[in-house]
């Protein structure tokens, strides 16, 4: 946290929940976000148009392409966009796939409102000094 | 083997003694007719000799002076052995006549040899002749003048004062009796010989197969690993193989000759009433596979199987009590039976772990959109907002409510097993009412919705609740199946196989993929599927006595067809 107000990102998200998409869709608004969302990444269309993202919010469990694969697709596109991956899964070998790549943060369900709002105050500090 | 050979050697001598004893006696007795036979015709050769002696006397008297004392002789003696002759008594046949003179037995005429010399009174010589001059009248065998056996007829001759003998030596009569009781004898003997040699021959190869049978069966029932006893009419243990010692914990010396009650129970003829023999007494108990209680030598129960079969030697009939340890067996089914258990408090375990599991994600996942959709409600009227916003927020919120209660209904029920309340189906108005009800969302997913049900369908006894809730499931996956549409979604049912009603759910869907396994507890392909659907599906089916299963279509889409009996499960 700085002094001034944090940075208005433009944030990506991509949640096939309705309840979990509108919840956070709706609160990033309120904080002043711009929010994209999508319940799924094939309905996004191409990820080339994405040139101006500065947050990407993805679950992990989606219909089709799932959160991680899409995230190392984007992290390719654009390595300079922090990430963060929501998942209901404890898997071992999920959480050692996402540890090996610094540029992804894991936020586990269920969490509530405080958990994921200050998460993404930390993410958008690192996006305007990063 | 060489109890065999003595036996052998009996029955050889027994047949040699038998064969000679009998030939012996037929000759003797041949002998002695014959014997007889001679004697007769040596009286009545004596007697034609004396009434021919007393003839030729008279004549010569009427003739006296006629001739001389000599001539007289040689006249007797001319007439006497041409007489003697034509008897035919064979090389040694004689006639003898003698008198008494100067105390000793003169010979006056005798066939054989001349100048017999005189006999004294007594001796063992000349016995018939002495007889015959002291005027007695037989036959004998005795000796004769010359010291040989002969059998002599004599008699007096009367008016001369002479003896007169005719005699034949025995070993005459004897010699062709035996002659042929040294051919018949030797006969006898080689033949019987030849017998007992072509028996060994051709028996002792059957002894020994005979012998190698009874060795192998021998080895068979010594090494069985199931206890042999043989029993008695009496209910007496007669043998026993050493795995029936060994089962029982006796030595084999200990049970021979004891009631078989001592290892088996008495009452295996009685407990059940398919006899009424007592113990062994008879055929009828026979049976396979019983399993009784015996009794070890320490006291100890002693679980077996047994079977009972009869057999017959000649006319002794006994028992053959073929018998099996239960025990290692029955440890073992306890064993298993644990091990069994164990298995299934696991799978039960490792089932609650998973639906632990299952049940964290599920409601992971609603609870962190409940906390946003709150936290949104919270934020609109802190700044004061109402209305529309906060209206479909809170929408939301009951929605995903209804989503958590709707999930742990079906965990509950997963949990719970399946109580049914039965009661007949009418599945034409069953099936109608359920083709009602998915109607709306077929048509909303561009799906045909179709029905096919054959005529005649008894009545379906199931609980309807339950069966709704296979069959929703199935109508709802398939209709989800059926995107991008148009599709089609086919119910149908009627008569399987006897007694079986197959309710069918097809549809023109993307199909299943090889890999899955449905029917498994949290098995899905849809991104928002518990995998609960159609696992519990398959817990209805089977408590009802039923089976599901599914097949894939050509071109496309998959079946699922439910056979349920009609008149629901057997009790």
């Amino acid at each position: 946290m700085t002094n001034g107000r944090a940075k208005i990102l433009k944030v990506l998200l991509i949640e096939d929940d309705l309840a979990m998409r509108t919840g956070i869709e709706g609160n990033l608004e309120l904080d002043g976000h711009s929010v994209e969302a999508h319940a799924s990444v094939e309905a996004l269309g191409p990820i080339t148009r994405l040139t101006d993202i500065d947050l990407l919010i993805t679950d992990h469990q989606l219909p089709g392409e799932s959160g991680l694969e899409f995230a190392d697709r984007f992290h390719a596109l654009r390595p300079e966009v922090p990430i963060v991956l929501i998942t209901a899964y404890f898997s071992r070998d999920l959480e050692a796939r996402v540890g090996g790549r610094g540029f992804v943060r894991l936020l586990r369900k269920p969490f509530v409102y405080e958990e994921f709002h200050e998460l993404i105050q930390r993410m958008a500090n690192h996006a305007r000094h990063g | 083997m060489a109890m065999n050979q003595r036996r052998l050697g009996g029955l050889v001598t027994a047949m040699v003694v038998v064969c000679l004893g009998s030939a012996g006696l037929a000759f003797y007795v041949l002998y002695q007719a014959t014997l007889d036979e001679q004697r007769h015709r040596l009286g009545d050769a004596l007697d034609g000799q004396i009434r021919l002696i007393a003839a030729i006397a008279r004549f010569q008297n009427d003739e006296s002076g006629a001739s001389t004392d000599s001539a007289k002789q040689v006249t007797l003696r001319q007439a006497l052995d041409a007489h003697w002759r034509s008897k035919g008594f064979g090389r040694s046949g004689e006639f003898v006549l003698a008198r008494i003179e100067n105390g000793k037995v003169a010979f006056a005429l005798s066939q054989r040899r001349d100048n017999v010399s005189p006999l004294p009174l007594s001796g063992p010589f000349g016995e018939p002749m002495r007889r015959a001059v002291a005027g007695e009248t037989g036959s004998c065998i005795c000796l004769d003048y010359a010291g040989k056996t002969v059998l002599a007829s004599y008699a007096p001759v009367a008016g001369l004062d002479m003896g007169a003998v005719a005699k034949i030596d025995l070993a005459e009569i004897r010699a062709p009796f035996l002659t042929a009781a040294a051919i018949g004898g030797g006969g006898a003997v080689l033949a019987i010989a030849l017998s007992a040699f072509l028996f060994v021959r051709f028996a002792t190869p059957l002894i020994g197969s005979l012998e190698e049978i009874e060795a192998r069966n021998r080895a068979i029932v010594e090494n069985a690993a199931e206890g042999i006893i043989a029993i008695g009419e009496q209910g007496l243990v007669e043998s026993v193989n050493p795995a029936a010692a060994r089962i029982f914990g006796y030595e084999r010396s200990e049970v021979i000759g004891r009631p078989v009650s001592l290892l088996l129970p008495p009452a295996v003829g009685e407990q059940s009433d398919a006899t009424r023999s007592e113990r062994f007494g008879e055929a009828r108990i026979l049976g396979l596979g019983r399993e009784v209680v015996g009794r070890r030598k320490d006291g100890e129960a002693c679980p077996v199987e047994i079977a009972v079969s009869h057999a017959r030697a000649g006319r002794r009939s006994f028992f053959t009590a073929i018998v099996r340890d239960l025990t290692e067996r029955k440890r073992d089914e306890a064993e298993r039976e644990e091990l069994r258990r164990m298995a299934e408090q696991n799978s039960r375990l490792a089932e609650i772990g998973a639906l632990s599991a299952k049940i964290v994600h599920d409601l992971g996942n609603p609870l962190g959109g409940l906390s946003m959709q709150a936290q949104l409600i919270q934020r609109y009227v802190s700044r004061g907002e109402s209305g529309e916003r906060i209206v479909k927020r809170v929408e939301q919120m009951m929605s995903t409510v209804r989503y958590v209660v709707s999930l742990i209904r079906q965990f509950r029920e997963f949990g719970r097993g399946q109580k049914l309340e039965m009661s007949p189906i009418d599945l034409h108005a069953y099936v109608e009412e359920l083709a009602g009800v998915w109607a709306p969302l077929a048509a909303r997913k561009g799906v045909a919705l179709r029905r096919q049900l054959a005529d005649g369908l008894p009545p379906l006894r199931a609980d309807p609740g339950k069966l709704r809730r296979v069959l929703d499931n199935l109508i709802k996956n398939a209709i989800e199946a059926c995107d991008p549409p148009p599709g089609e979604v086919r119910i149908e049912a009627r008569m399987s196989e006897a007694g079986r009603i197959r309710l069918s759910v097809a549809d023109t869907g993307v199909g299943v993929p090889e890999t899955i396994r449905l029917f498994q507890l949290f098995e899905t392909t849809k991104a928002n599927g518990t995998g609960l659907g159609l696992a519990v599906s398959r817990e209805i089916v089977l408590a009802h006595g039923g089976d599901i299963e599914f097949a894939r279509l050509e071109p496309r889409g998959t079946v699922f067809h439910v056979d349920l009996p009609a008149e629901g499960p057997a009790q």
